[in-house]
C-alpha cells in the first residue's frame, strides 16, 4: 500500500444509532471545513455496486446467507478504499476522511451470525483507521428514533431492543480487541446533548490533527 | 460417521483454456445417454448464477472496474451465496453436484494476481465445503493460451504471462491442499484429445457418480 500524506487523517464514526452518526459526523465535517481543512465525507455501505447489493439485502429485497452479505460488507469496503476517487486516493492527496461506519460494524453487526475471528480476517486487508469513534447512545434514545421512522409491534420493538444490546455488546468486545492491539478508539457518552458531543469529538480531532 | 446418503461434490479446475467446460459437457453428455437418472445429479459453475456472480462476470469481461482484492472478496461471497442456495442443499438431498470451478482455481489465480496476500487467501477459503474430488486438468499455458485465442473476445485474465504464473501457482497449491486437508485431487492430463481426456476423468467420475451394477466405460 502506497504512503499516504502524513497529515491526512482516516477518521471513522461508529455506533447503534446511524441518526446520531450521522449528525455528529456531519458536525464534524462542517468544524473542519471552518478550520479550513480539506476534508471528505463518506459512509459504509458505500455507494458502489456492491454497496447497491448490501441496501437490496438490508432491505429484504435480495435474500442471501449471512456469510455471503458479511463478504459482500468485506468487498464494498474494499472497493471503497481502492476505487479511483476511493478513500486511499483521497487520503494520498492530502484530504482527511470521515467515514460513517467501517470494519467495527462488520465487528458488531455481522458478529449477531459469525464470529469475530473469521470477520476480522475477511477485513485484514483494509486500512486502519487513524482514530475512531465509537457513539454509545442510550439503547432508549436509539429505539424512540427507530420507531418515529418505522412501525414496529411491541413485539418486533423488543426484539430490536435485545438484538440492538446485543450488538452493543459486540462493539465493546471488539474495541477491546482492537485496543490491545494499538488501534486508536474512543468511546464516547451519548448520554448527553449533541452539542456536548460535538465538543467531545472535535477535542479528540484536534489533537490528532496536532 | 459419513452421511452415505449424502451426495457427492466434484469440481474441476483448471486454466482458463485447458478445456473444464468443454469436459464437464462431456461429462454430462454420456451420464445422459449412459442412463443415469439426471435428477440425481446437479451440473453447476463458478461464478455461479447469484448476485455476486453476475457482477463477477462483469469483472472478468472488462464491463466492472474492481481491484483485485475487492474482486477476491466478491469470490469468497459467490462461493459462499453458491453453496448455501445451490450446493449444500442439493447434497443433503442426495443429489450429486459437479461445479466447473471451485476454490482451487480462486487460491491459484488469485495468489498469483496478489503475491503477498497468501494467508488472507487461504483463511478467505479455509470453511468452505470441501469436495470429495477434485479433477485438475492439466495444459500447458501455451497450449491453453492457442485454444483462448479461438473464443471471441479474450477475458480479464486471459493472457499468456497470467497462465504461467498461475499453472505455477496450483503446481504448488495441489500438494499443499493434499498435504493440509487431506484433499482428493486427481491431475489429468487434457493437451491431447477431448476424447482421450474424457476418458480419464470417465474413469475416476463414474464410480462416484454412478450405482455400483453400471458398467464402466470401455476403451
Amino acid at each position: 500500500m502506497s504512503e499516504t500524506s502524513p497529515t491526512s487523517k482516516f477518521i471513522v464514526l461508529e455506533g447503534i444509532d446511524s441518526q446520531a452518526l450521522q449528525e455528529q459526523a456531519e458536525s464534524l465535517y462542517s468544524s473542519l471545513r471552518k478550520d479550513r481543512a480539506r476534508v471528505h465525507l463518506t459512509r459504509e455501505p458505500s455507494d458502489g455496486p456492491f454497496g447497491s447489493q448490501i441496501r437490496l439485502i438490508l432491505d429484504g429485497r435480495l435474500d442471501v446467507d449471512e456469510a455471503t452479505l458479511a463478504l459482500f460488507f468485506a468487498t464494498d469496503r474494499m472497493d471503497h478504499l481502492n476505487k479511483r476517487g476511493g478513500i486511499l486516493e483521497r487520503l494520498e492527496s492530502g484530504e482527511h476522511v470521515i467515514c460513517i461506519r467501517y470494519c467495527l460494524s462488520s465487528f458488531a453487526y455481522q458478529a449477531l451470525h459469525s464470529d469475530l475471528k473469521w470477520l476480522r480476517w475477511i477485513n485484514a486487508e483494509c486500512r486502519l483507521p487513524d482514530l475512531t469513534f465509537f457513539l454509545d447512545t442510550p439503547l432508549d434514545a436509539t429505539l424512540e428514533g427507530l420507531v418515529k421512522s418505522n412501525s414496529y409491534t411491541a413485539d418486533e420493538l423488543g426484539q430490536e431492543r435485545k438484538r440492538l444490546g446485543k450488538v452493543r455488546e459486540n462493539y465493546l468486545m471488539a474495541i477491546e480487541v482492537l485496543r490491545v492491539e494499538g488501534e486508536k478508539i474512543v468511546v464516547v457518552d451519548g448520554n448527553r446533548s449533541a452539542v456536548a458531543i460535538e465538543k467531545d469529538i472535535k477535542k479528540h480531532v484536534d489533537n490528532l490533527m496536532g | 460417521m459419513a452421511d452415505i446418503s449424502r451426495g457427492k461434490f466434484i469440481t474441476f479446475d483448471g486454466l482458463d483454456g485447458s478445456g473444464l467446460t468443454e469436459q464437464v459437457e462431456m461429462l454430462r453428455e454420456w451420464l445422459r445417454r449412459s442412463g443415469c437418472d439426471m435428477y440425481r445429479v446437479a451440473f453447476t459453475a463458478e461464478p455461479s448464477q447469484g448476485p455476486a456472480g453476475t457482477e463477477i462476470r462483469h469483472a472478468l469481461q472488462g464491463r466492472l472496474n474492481i481491484g483485485e482484492e475487492a474482486l477476491a472478496l466478491l469470490f469468497a461471497a459467490d462461493r459462499a451465496d453458491h453453496l448455501d442456495r445451490f450446493i449444500l442443499p442439493r447434497l443433503e438431498a442426495g443429489i450429486h453436484v459437479i461445479c466447473d470451478r471451485y476454490y482451487l482455481s480462486f487460491l491459484a489465480y488469485q495468489s498469483h494476481l496478489l503475491p503477498d496476500a497468501w494467508d488472507w487467501l487461504w483463511q478467505l477459503n479455509a470453511r468452505n465445503w470441501r469436495p470429495d474430488l477434485t479433477i485438475f486438468l492439466q495444459s500447458p499455458p501455451e497450449v491453453c493460451m492457442e485454444r483462448i485465442q479461438q473464443k471471441f473476445e479474450p477475458e480479464r485474465y486471459e493472457q499468456i504471462e497470467i497462465l504461467r504464473g498461475v499453472s505455477m501457482q496450483f503446481n504448488r497449491i495441489i500438494p499443499l491442499l493434499r498435504d493440509e486437508r487431506k484433499e482428493d485431487i486427481r491431475i489429468v492430463d487434457s493437451s491431447g484429445s477431448m476424447e482421450s481426456t474424457h476418458q480419464s476423468i470417465l474413469k475416476l467420475v463414474a464410480p462416484l457418480i454412478l450405482p455400483p451394477s453400471e458398467d464402466l466405460p470401455k476403451e
